[in-house]
């Protein structure tokens, strides 16, 4: 019998891959871009700077230097949603080492965040980011 | 037909015979593949992994790998060189036949990695159409008959965009004109790409093919269906003989762009996988990673099609900043009830986890999730202490890195769920450790409490710190880490509320990386005042009981400076610790360094 848990393991560990092909690629090269995985209710954390709407981060993020991520590992775990049919949820943590353009040195940072899907499209939001040098 | 006006030949060059064997093309004033060849009749072969892999420098495997894969197809390989640097290999095989097995194989995993292979004769691999059946040297060119025959089946085979190539060896078309079909063993390892080609020249606007009932074992008879219909939409192998995922690598990936449909039905590589786990999901998943573009598998739509709804991003430029936008900041807790509570349960937890992991089990919801993964490589202040790497050995068969981890058995395996596996499989199976409560400045906490996702309002949490590794009591290695808490309220009556837990976990990540130290996410208070930089001030609330690391004496040592200053509680403590606990001194502190005190080191708003 087709197990429930394997399912969400499977999403989401399937929605974390696809997500880690696209994140840091677009931070890196296409950071004008990274808004839209957010929305205006999403939480969002940078090294202790809280972001309040999609506008005020986007304005921020753009004015970090040219970066380069490199991810180390990430893992994932399917979240329980509030309402059994409804939308597919997940947290995933990202740690990796971040060059950014005259700094000498890489930065190590770590990376939580939660992915929800927009009612059952398919179309993953970021719910919350939760950003560290460590 | 023009093409028949341009006396169209699937072979570009009609005269070449394709036997370049070791004696090479010399003397031989032919234009195809032979003369591309230098004089000792060798061609040079790179191969590279991944970039951000393990190197396959000096790799001695993927010789016999490559071998195995090639067969059989003798290689005859020589000057084997390997750049350390770059991690790319070289080596020279006896012939162009061989190169062109090996050039075919580009794509192809080994150890996990895709490995990308190149040939100083790519060229003309290209412009030849004979394919790399390694059990068959392509013999004559087809002759004009034998076109002939090829069109008027296709023809026959043709309706409307859908080119139905189901059941070939039975069609007597073919068997009068004694065409073999791709992939049977007894015949021309090019007559795929002859027929695609033949295929292509008549009906370009094919957007549908079926090789359904053909008996193939693998696509790379016929992978020339990428080069020559590059816009497929829908495409079956229902009913064939395709054993393994890899098998079907010479259409995976990026090769079939458009690729909507895909129906794998009645194959071994299905069949099986479905018998062992009771479910298509893992065989499935595993499809779905070989051919991304697809949405409809074995005729059933792929559900949870995930998206990020960026839609096409075209542009590629970005402001350049030489420094960081935004002051890196402390703890951050969204308000004093979440910043209470989390260090609360924190100080228990980590306390615990040190001393009695098994009591842990009651701290866990009976659907909890924890895994841990390792963050392998030397960290920058290892790098900068010249220490050896650390040994992962107490860690790796956990790790649950799904970078490196694809297969979703492992994948279930390694996320530990339920209280009871939580602890007695995961917890209790990794290294003791000693975490030092005493001293704040060595962890981060970032907390914020929701409602909204999960069922009732959850704390998360994001902690950074570091533990000391104990082997069987003694001291042992410094280790950093990273670790998300999801709690929430204790339910009343349930064993987390009976054994004194207020919350309860309900997902748990910890990531261990290599001692670096916590220098990272002390705030920056030397650095001058940006006012105003930092988007929305954050929360900097007082906690009402003392942080780990901070004694109920300093706690009330920092409400007191607080109240003189108007310091808010980090830098309060900071203050403190700088000035040795000692009120007044601190107070002096701040009044004679008030221009250099950053904007956010000052009690604000709370942040909602």
């Amino acid at each position: 019998m087709s197990d429930p848990l394997r399912a969400h393991i499977e999403i989401a560990a399937t929605a974390a891959d696809q997500f880690m092909n696209v994140y840091y690629n677009l931070h890196d090269t296409k950071r004008e871009f990274l808004g839209r995985l957010y929305r205006d209710s999403s939480a969002i954390l940078w090294n202790g700077n809280a972001y309040s709407g999609v506008k005020p981060f986007s304005e921020f993020i753009e004015k970090l230097p040219k970066s380069e991520h490199t991810v180390e590992c990430y893992d994932a775990h399917p979240l329980p949603t509030a309402d059994p049919n409804g939308a597919a949820s997940l947290i995933l943590n990202v740690s990796g080492t971040v060059q950014y353009k005259n700094e000498k040195s890489k930065r190590v940072f770590s990376q939580c965040f939660v992915l929800s899907m927009e009612g059952t499209s398919g179309t993953f939001y970021i719910w919350s980011d939760c950003f560290r040098f460590v | 037909m023009g093409a028949e006006k341009k006396n169209f030949s699937p072979y570009q060059r009609p005269k070449r015979n394709n036997n370049i064997s070791s004696s090479s093309g010399a003397g031989d004033t032919r234009s195809g593949a032979g003369d591309s060849i230098d004089p000792t009749g060798t061609v040079v072969i790179f191969v590279t992994g991944r970039s951000d892999m393990p190197s396959l420098a000096n790799d001695s495997g993927l010789y016999d790998f490559l071998n195995r894969k090639a067969s059989p197809m003798k290689l005859n390989i020589t000057s084997k060189r390997t750049n350390e640097m770059s991690g790319v290999m070289s080596f020279v095989v006896g012939d162009f036949a061989q190169a062109r097995v090996l050039r075919n194989l580009s794509g192809i995993r080994y150890k996990g990695q895709k490995l990308s292979i190149k040939t100083s004769v790519d060229d003309k691999i290209a412009s030849s159409t004979g394919d790399s059946g390694p059990s068959q040297r392509p013999s004559a060119p087809p002759s004009h008959g034998t076109i002939d025959a090829m069109r008027n089946f296709m023809r026959s085979r043709y309706n409307n965009g859908f080119l139905n190539l189901e059941n070939m060896t039975q069609d007597s078309i073919l068997r009068a004109a004694k065409i073999i079909p791709p992939g049977q063993t007894r015949g021309r390892s090019d007559v795929g790409t002859v027929m695609m080609k033949v295929a292509a020249e008549l009906f370009p606007e094919t957007t549908t093919i079926s090789f359904a009932m053909n008996g193939i074992r693998s696509l790379q008879p016929i992978s020339a269906v990428s080069i020559y219909f590059p816009n497929l939409q829908n495409l079956s192998f229902k009913g064939n003989n395709i054993q393994y995922f890899r098998d079907l690598e010479y259409l995976s990936g990026k090769k079939l762009p458009h690729l909507k449909e895909l129906i794998l039905l009645d194959n071994p590589v299905r069949d099986r996988d479905l018998a062992k786990n009771n479910d298509d999901l893992s065989y499935r998943s595993s499809v779905l990673r070989l051919f991304p573009s697809i949405v409809m598998l074995d005729q059933v739509p792929v559900t949870n099609k995930i998206s990020f709804g960026l839609g096409d991003i075209l542009k590629d430029d970005l402001p350049e900043h030489a420094v960081l936008p935004a002051q890196i900041k402390g703890n951050f807790f969204d308000n004093a009830g979440t910043e209470a509570t989390a260090l609360e349960f924190l100080a228990s937890y980590l306390k615990l986890f040190d001393t009695n992991r098994r009591s842990l089990e009651h701290a866990y919801d009976m659907n909890a999730t924890f895994s841990l993964q390792t963050m392998t490589p030397i960290s920058p202040l290892q790098k900068r202490k010249n220490q050896a790497a650390d040994n992962w050995a107490g860690y790796i068969s956990h790790s649950r890195n799904l970078s490196k981890i694809k297969d979703l058995d492992l994948r279930v395996k390694k996320m530990f769920y339920g209280s009871k596996s939580v602890v007695q499989d995961g917890l209790v199976t990794m290294p003791e450790t000693k975490h030092d409560l005493s001293d704040a400045s060595k962890f981060c906490v970032d907390a914020w409490q929701t409602g909204g996702l999960l069922p009732g309002v959850c704390i998360y949490i994001c902690l950074h710190g570091e533990f000391e590794e104990l082997h069987h009591g003694a001291q042992g290695l410094m280790k950093s880490f990273d670790r998300t808490f999801i709690i929430a309220p204790a339910p009343p009556g349930s064993s987390a509320a009976m054994n004194g837990w207020k919350c309860l976990i309900i997902s748990d990540q910890l990531t261990i990386r290599g001692y670096n130290g916590s220098e990272a996410w002390q705030p920056e208070l030397a650095l001058p005042m940006i006012a105003g930089a930092n988007g929305v001030p954050s929360a900097v609330t007082t906690p009402q009981v003392p942080m780990p690391g901070v004694s109920a004496e300093q706690h009330v040592k920092a409400q007191e400076l607080q109240r003189l200053t108007g310091l808010n509680y980090p830098y309060a403590l900071q203050c403190l610790t700088a000035s040795g606990w000692d009120v007044a001194k601190g107070v002096a502190l701040v009044e004679g360094n008030r221009a250099n005190i950053p904007a956010d080191a000052w009690q604000q708003p709370t942040f909602s």
